[in-house]
């Protein structure tokens, strides 16, 4: 193949130029986000696997044990091989911090990642995030619950910069009485048991990223297809083999899209400290989280490279350009009904899973079960969003009134796959933000309603007790009840009592005395000495006061304090401070947290955190798919110069040509966008019902689901509004002389 | 008798090449001009002139008193909707839309109703014998049949003037004949006028008059008188 020919054949105009400069852009974008998504879901599981550690475990610690091997309050009957750990989620100013404590004699071998030696009792190290904020705010508000810092918590042993860790050294006579204490032998060899569910909504979520990152790819090396057959269609007149022409558009799209990966090489090292800002999850990345590795990026810009050219010169020769121009026309193979077995499919696999929980019939490994039906589904609208399209277009071609819908429609209806291939992209985005923005929903289901009449005060701590042991030493807790009653800020400390056996109408409800039911002050107390309420009012339901069966407080059980604040921030954590200070035993296992706090369970934060994740991912994949709509908006407008010129001649105006190019956007857009839409949601009520037994249920999405599809909405608007502005010169009359 | 289109000075130059150079012309109303002359002679860009598809660097063109260079875009796209009809030697039908719909379109850029337009489309295209192809695309339709539904769609809206640039030029003799015969009976019957660029002394000897041009300028203009 001639140098000189392939060099007129490829940069002879300054259309052409115009061509090349895009598709290298196209690709330079397409290669930036592969590379920081292909690094941020490297990066997800690197902190995942560098904090795998905290979640160390071993045998639980049975208390008055003295077989062999049992652990005593002595120090020394851990030996050299174990430690005692009691892992507890500690908060602050609503934040969590993950509190190990441990105890384990000095000659210790074990070891902790991280940190040089264990803490002894009264140390403790943290990460340097924990540090900050304990140095941030008064002791009596945060660093008084630990001690005396050790050390830092080196990052290579962190999830994030944000991370709020404290290892703290305790007595083994305190963790022993502890019901989470357990022994474990070594923190360095705990495989992460990252929850399935999370990496496969994590693979399925980047692949959604992807895919139209791929889009993009493909559409911009198209760009321009019809003038480059044309030209190809002239050197095969002079002689040019189909298989020169197929090489020479092979190697046109090889030179651009190299220059474009390695540009987006360059970018995504660029961008990556960037990146590394944004909060995931856990919080914000270490830069070198997002670093973009030499071999990956080697991968992409091969792959891209060679994709690229293979296609390119693929599609060439399958148009079959002779040397007069396009010899065979190859219309659009009518996409079949069987386009929605998929679909049918993956929604058949979740209802079904979803009405087997429902009825109680036994479901193995649901969460798999479920996120496989989410991805078929997802698959699933991918392979039939032709079919929906083609649909769209035979309504509108039907029923349309006026030129414009009659073309767009027909237009539609021709070319189904073509059509919904520039909107596919915001068509995956819109689907997975729906199912995310739905599923989060659950978190707000969960949260406990604020404050109100007969609702228990949101700023009031609940700091839980270990019945038994509070039952058999009295003092300790009343001291703590005297110290808390004299902190600023504290308004009121109230012991509730339960019954630890038995049955009978006080059985499994909270029980107090009628003075301490006054001055909770949540409503109305009948006239007895001991009144209940029931355990709900933790959780937010109204208290209603009802006469015990009790008649003296102190036949029963302490179980609860609750400590009535001002509301101040400075006064709630104060409390939890002295909580933990005076750390009444039976007491450390479970920190003192408002209701607030203690609504924040683990499914809610996992919805919440997968929401976030969601919602940057639509973020960034929205953007892409607007940017692809409009490239291939534009180069249909391009192929199709002659027909609008065409129209034009017939005596359509500009406007009737931008209805046209309006409607063959918008038309499938928005109808497979609807579609996604109620698809989307449908999808997330059957993932809560099938992954939480029924117990929860989608509620209607927050403001930000509405603001991501208005932003989706404008953005496809502002990307055929971008194309439509070029329509002038795509519909000059001229066309029709010499094309 | 006043013309019904008339020309006056047209010059037109495409960067350094001068296609038109001083034309003066009137076509009567209903009249059949065959418009002939070697390639590059500037007879295409004549025709377009004659249309208000290209305006000429100096010089006017006037279609029934209106004057056409004196046209925005936007009126003159009215002009070629309402009074102009247009056909081409090839591709000029819309390759998404049946043959029915193709004819229906400049009927529905009138504002007509579209089921009074699919009745319309469906009434030439039995009176071109193409009923049986209404619901074909174009790449299904054979040269002839697809320029004779590409007639019917430029005489749908009743033009006074139809614009026909090498309407047979692709087309083999036999197909040629009929597609010109049936052109012909058509705006006759209806009194339209027919503005006609040909190759072939044959085509142009069923027309009224021939032009004929030459470096951009008349060389003759002659009654023929066939038909």
């Amino acid at each position: 193949m001639n140098a000189s020919v392939v060099r007129l054949a490829v940069i002879g105009s300054r259309a052409s130029w115009g061509r090349l400069l895009g598709i290298t852009a196209g690709v330079a974008v397409g290669v930036t986000l592969a590379l920081l998504l292909g690094a941020a879901y490297q990066g997800l599981s690197a902190r995942d696997a560098r904090s795998s550690w905290m979640s160390a475990s071993g045998e639980y610690v049975v208390g008055g044990d003295t077989g062999p091997g049992a652990v005593t309050a002595d120090t020394a009957s851990l030996g050299n091989d174990r430690v005692l750990l009691a892992p507890t989620t500690d908060r602050h100013e609503g934040a969590r911090i993950v509190r190990l404590d441990v105890a384990a004699p000095v000659t210790s071998n074990v070891t902790i990642p991280g940190i040089t030696d264990l803490p002894q009792p009264g140390e403790y190290y943290a990460s340097p995030a924990l540090i900050d904020r304990i140095e941030r705010v008064p002791s009596g508000e945060l660093g008084d619950r630990f001690g005396t810092l050790a050390g830092t918590i080196s990052d290579s042993a962190l999830a994030s910069p944000d991370s709020l860790v404290a290892v703290v050294g305790t007595k083994t006579s305190d963790l022993i009485e502890r019901p989470v204490t357990q022994t474990v032998t070594s923190f360095t060899d705990v495989s992460y048991r990252a929850s399935t569910n999370y990496q496969t909504v994590a693979i399925v979520g980047a692949i959604a990223v992807l895919f139209p990152v791929l889009l993009l790819v493909s559409i911009v090396t198209g760009l321009g297809a019809a003038a480059r057959r044309e030209r190809f269609a002239t050197l095969r007149l002079i002689g040019a083999t189909p298989r020169t022409v197929a090489a020479i558009a092979a190697a046109e799209t090889a030179a651009t899209s190299l220059l474009g990966a390695l540009l987006g090489v360059l970018l995504a090292a660029l961008l990556g400290p960037v990146a590394a800002l944004v909060s995931v999850d856990d919080g914000k990345f270490f830069p070198a989280d997002l670093a973009v590795t030499s071999l990956t990026a080697a991968t992409i810009v091969a792959v891209t490279v060679a994709a690229s050219a293979i296609t390119a010169g693929w599609r060439i020769r399958r148009a079959g350009i002779g040397p007069l121009g396009q010899t065979k026309q190859r219309p659009e193979k009518t996409p079949s009904w069987l386009r929605l077995l998929p679909l049918v499919g993956g929604l058949g696999i979740l209802i079904t899973t979803t009405v087997a929980v429902l009825a109680g019939l036994p479901v193995p490994r649901v969460g798999t079960v479920v996120i496989i039906g989410f991805t078929i589904t997802t698959v699933g609208l991918l392979v039939a969003g032709p079919y929906l399209t083609l649909l769209a277009g035979r309504i509108m071609a039907r029923r349309s009134m006026s030129a414009a819908g009659v073309i767009a429609g027909n237009r539609i209806r021709r070319t189904p796959v073509a059509t919904f291939r520039s909107v596919s992209g915001l068509v995956v985005a819109v689907f997975m933000v729906s199912v995310f923005a739905g599923a989060a929903t659950t978190a707000d289901q969960g949260v406990a309603p604020g404050d109100g009449p007969g609702l228990l005060p949101v700023s009031s701590l609940i700091q839980y007790l270990d019945p038994m042991f509070a039952a058999a030493n009295p003092a300790p807790t009343e001291a703590v009840q005297a110290r808390l009653a004299v902190i600023t800020g504290v308004t009121g400390v109230t012991t509730i009592f339960t019954m630890q056996s038995g049955d009978g109408p006080d059985a499994n409800r909270l029980l107090m005395s009628a003075d301490a039911a006054h001055d909770l002050n949540l409503g109305p107390v009948p006239s007895a000495t001991v009144v209940s309420i029931d355990s709900d009012a933790l959780s937010g339901a109204p208290a209603v006061f009802t006469a015990a069966k009790a008649t003296d407080v102190a036949e029963l059980t302490p179980s609860i304090l609750l400590i009535g604040t001002d509301g101040s921030t400075a006064a709630i954590e104060r409390a939890r401070t002295a909580l933990q200070v005076d750390a009444i035993a039976g007491t450390g296992w479970m920190p003192a947290g408002t209701r607030t706090d203690l609504a924040d369970d683990r499914l809610q934060s996992m919805a919440a955190s997968f929401a976030n994740l969601a919602y940057l991912g639509i973020g960034v994949a929205t953007l892409i798919a607007g940017l692809s709509l409009a490239i291939a908006t534009i180069s249909a407008m391009i192929d199709r110069r002659r027909m609008l010129a065409l129209l034009r001649l017939l005596g359509m105006n500009l406007a009737g040509l931008r209805r046209i190019i309006t409607l063959e956007a918008a038309a499938p857009l928005l109808s497979v966008m609807a579609i996604s839409i109620g698809l989307g949601l449908l999808v997330a009520d059957l993932i809560l019902v099938g992954l939480t037994d029924g117990g929860r249920s989608v509620g209607w999405p927050d403001a930000r689901y509405i603001g991501a599809l208005l932003a989706s909405a404008v953005l496809a608007l502002a990307a055929v509004a971008v194309a439509v502005s070029r329509l002038g010169q795509n519909s000059d009359l001229a066309a029709i002389r010499y094309e | 008798m006043t013309a019904l289109i008339q020309a006056r000075g047209l010059r037109k130059s495409f960067g350094s090449t001068d296609a038109l150079r001083g034309i003066d012309l009137g076509i009567q109303q209903g009249e059949v001009v065959a418009v002939m002359g070697p390639s590059g002679s500037g007879k295409s860009t004549l025709l377009h002139c004659l249309a208000g598809v290209v305006l000429p660097d100096s010089g006017t063109v006037s279609v029934g008193g209106t004057v056409v260079t004196a046209l925005s875009e936007a009126h003159r796209s009215k002009l070629r909707l309402t009074q102009f009809g247009f056909v081409f030697q090839f591709g000029q039908l819309l390759p998404d839309l049946t043959a029915v719909d193709n004819i229906t379109i400049p009927l529905l850029l009138a504002g007509m109703k579209r089921r009074q337009a699919l009745t319309a489309a469906h009434g030439w295209l039995d009176r071109l014998g193409l009923a049986a192809a209404a619901d074909q695309l174009p790449g299904e339709l054979s040269g002839g049949e697809a320029q004779r539904v590409a007639i019917a769609r430029a005489l749908v809206t009743r033009p006074s003037v139809l614009f026909a640039d090498e309407p047979t030029g692709s087309l083999d003799s036999l197909a040629a004949e009929n597609v010109l015969v049936a052109m012909l009976e058509l705006v006759r019957g209806s009194g339209t006028t027919l503005v006609m660029i040909t190759h072939d002394p044959r085509t142009a000897a069923y027309a009224d008059r021939e032009i004929i041009v030459r470096d951009g300028q008349l060389a003759a203009t002659d009654r023929v008188g066939i038909a």
